[in-house]
């Protein structure tokens, strides 16, 4: 004992005999993975395509991504403790942006490759998959074995850079082969006949299959070879260890399996219906071009008629009741206007001269606005059931709500103008139900008069009267039997807070259960129900506050 | 003006201040308060928590309640004051229809003993309960 303790001791005069001799102290905690980069920074970068539904998907630039592996991504973050960052990359520089560090991890249906696997690290797998064929659902039969694709009258379409261009050139050499470069629209071009089939993973041919009615996954269940998608990784095998003991529980608490059913059923057809909105808006802004040049009005009434008087015989050919259609297409007309309206504003006080290259309205702008409509009818026809479901009201306004950030509309008025019909065909719900919250006394206010046995009357977040007990008030339903029978007054207001400590580090990131018990012990145990945070980390008490607010945690509004 | 008498008599204790003197500090502070509540002054109610680590408010109440504020003055103080202060009287502040459903329920009447103020059977805010003990 007594040697240990001078050797230590001695351990010690050397690390300060040492220290002045460099510049810093040799750091004892210096990072020795990247999970404590990564943990230090408060960041996770995650690289992904947001070209591939159901596991990334990024509706425009400045958007959001949301898919499976998003949530993966946000859920991995969370249990760091991080921030998640999502960097933009794409397959054909995805091993490019790898080797630059652009990301800490890259994540979007991404399959395990020997090639890939030469430069990076790869978790463990989270799903199986293989590539099989999707085509029209009248040609399956054409299309079910490798033979019968690798023919040069067949016309196979892939996207650029990938295992599945891969895969088609190296197995169905004979067919025509067209790399298309866009993986939202590329299913379009078989289900318009400008292509006959693709090959590309089970996952996505189940998916599609549901998006386009048209077209046919062949024997999902039985694909040509067998792969596996799993999360790209830097050569650091902590990290590696960390990301695969998080994905087994998820895996073993059946989380991941939640997860992937909740994105294969996941309305993804809104997310077309609300790019052909965005599509028609901003040719809006062509019209406005064409329309200073020719200083036309910018309302058209007889062309709005025109347009919405042969709605009626489209809608009803596509499957949207004509009321519906009607209300829809005027309301993108309006938007469109609005467009128009708040272009002209601004040109005419940035004294705008005519524009060189102005569209003109009849010859290059109408045809377009007039093939967009029964894209759109179609898109309204297909979501309809979707748009009918309460229950499904969050997903609606997720996949709709990026026309509001639209960089190419630009204009938040004229989307919301836009969605407007959309709204009502949810359900409205009931209004909340009158409950009451009954007190032994009451104190209205400091300068009232107390009310003894009396009641506080609420509707959903609201008070709606101060009465004392009637016969009336004890029908009602009680707010919350543990409120009741006390001495109550209006929520109390702590005007001078601090949100320091360790409970409140991290609160966008931070488990809702720390600091619910964090804000429950310092002030909502007292009853404030408002408290001033004065001179503490603003960011960090700002996303506290949105977390609260989104009712995540229970708190006082700060 | 928010007070933190409670924050005064912990920073004497953390400076290890005799007692007597510390009281002597503390006497003549809650008295000068006094003057300022009954000329009439706006007081807000502040503890200063998570700067200091004892998050019990009652303390505070009573200190105030010796500077001379009424039961109802220091209802002010946690209510109406600090919800004009802020422009949301429209909002919150008091127990009125078409005022936000934020609430406490206390377990005992605080014009008996001001205690009663830190003494919290539940929070309610905008029509949910935050709070049960």
């Amino acid at each position: 004992m007594r040697r240990l303790a001078a050797l230590a001791f001695s351990a010690t005069l050397l690390a300060a005999a040492a220290g002045p001799a460099k510049s810093a102290p040799p750091s004892p905690a210096a990072p020795s993975s990247r999970l404590d980069e990564i943990v230090s920074r408060g960041v996770l970068r995650v690289g992904s395509t947001g070209d591939y539904k159901p596991f990334s998907y990024r509706p425009g630039a400045g958007a959001d991504f949301v898919g499976l592996d998003i949530d993966l991504a946000a859920d991995l973050a969370r249990s760091l403790g991080v921030k998640l960052d999502v960097v933009p990359t794409s397959w054909p520089t995805l091993m490019k942006d790898y080797a630059d560090d652009r990301f800490d991890l890259a994540i979007g249906g991404i399959s395990v490759t020997l090639d890939r696997q030469k430069k990076a690290l790869f978790s463990l797998p989270y799903l199986r998959d293989g590539k099989t064929p999707i085509t029209r659902c009248a040609d399956q039969a054409r299309f079910q074995t490798l033979a019968q694709i690798d023919r040069p009258d067949v016309r196979l379409i892939e996207n650029p850079g990938g295992t599945n261009e891969r895969f088609a050139r190296a197995h169905a050499p004979h067919a025509q082969l067209t790399i298309y470069p866009d993986n939202v629209t590329i299913f379009d071009q078989i289900a318009e006949g400008r292509a006959d089939v693709m090959i590309t993973d089970a996952t996505e041919t189940r998916l599609q299959q549901r998006l386009h009615p048209g077209l046919c996954a062949v024997h999902p269940d039985a694909p040509f070879d067998f792969s596996e998608k799993a999360v790209l990784l830097p050569r650091d095998l902590v990290f590696k260890a960390y990301v695969d003991q998080w994905l087994h529980q998820a895996e073993a608490s059946g989380a991941l399996a939640r997860q992937v059913e909740h994105w294969l059923a996941y309305p993804w057809g809104l997310y077309t219906l609300e790019q052909l909105m965005e599509q028609r808006l901003a040719i809006g802004r062509d019209v406005a071009r064409a329309k200073w040049n020719s200083h036309a009005p910018i309302e058209d009434l007889p062309r709005e008629a025109q347009i919405i008087g042969q709605l009626t015989a489209q809608a009803v050919k596509a499957g949207v009741p004509a009321p519906l259609a009607q209300r829809f297409f005027k309301a993108q007309i309006e938007a469109s206007k609005t467009v128009q309206r708040h272009l002209f504003e601004q040109w005419t006080n940035a004294k705008q001269g005519p524009f060189a290259d102005a569209p003109d309205v009849a010859r290059d702008l109408r045809p377009k606005l007039d093939a967009l409509t029964p894209r759109l009818l179609h898109a309204l026809a297909q979501n309809l059931p979707v748009l009918q479901d309460a229950s499904r009201a969050g997903e609606v306004s997720q996949a709709l709500s990026p026309l509001l950030s639209s960089a190419v509309v630009n204009d938040r008025e004229a989307a919301q103008q836009a969605l407007m019909p959309l709204v009502p065909l949810l359900p409205q719900t009931a209004e909340p139900p009158l409950k009451a919250l009954r007190a032994a006394r009451i104190y209205p206010a400091p300068d009232a008069a107390p009310i003894d046995d009396g009641v506080v009357l609420v509707r959903g977040d609201r008070i709606v009267g101060v009465a004392p007990r009637s016969a009336q008030t004890d029908s009602l339903p009680s707010l919350a039997p543990a409120c009741d029978g006390g001495v109550v007054t209006a929520g109390f207001q702590n005007s001078h807070v601090h949100l320091l400590g360790s409970g409140f580090a991290n609160a966008q990131t931070a488990p809702a259960a720390a600091l619910q018990a964090a804000l429950t012990k310092l002030l909502t145990q007292y009853g404030y129900t408002t408290a001033f945070d004065i001179a503490s980390d603003r960011d960090n008490t700002l996303a506290l506050r949105e977390r609260v607010n989104r009712g995540e945690i229970a708190g006082p509004c700060t | 003006m928010i007070p933190t008498l409670k924050l005064l008599d912990y920073e004497l204790a953390k400076d290890h201040v005799p007692q007597k003197e510390a009281d002597r500090i503390l006497q003549d502070t809650v008295h000068e308060f006094g003057q300022f509540a009954a000329a009439g002054g706006k007081v807000l109610f502040g503890t200063d928590v998570d700067y200091m680590s004892d998050t019990d408010p009652t303390e505070e109440y009573e200190l105030m309640a010796r500077a001379g504020m009424s039961p109802m003055q220091i209802l002010a103080s946690l209510t109406t004051t600090p919800a004009e202060r802020w422009h949301e009287q429209q909002r919150r502040g008091r127990l009125a229809a078409g005022l936000d459903a934020d609430l406490v329920v206390l377990n005992g009447d605080p014009q008996q003993s001001v205690k009663q103020f830190a003494n919290v059977k539940s929070a309610v805010r905008s029509g949910a309960v935050i709070f049960r003990r």
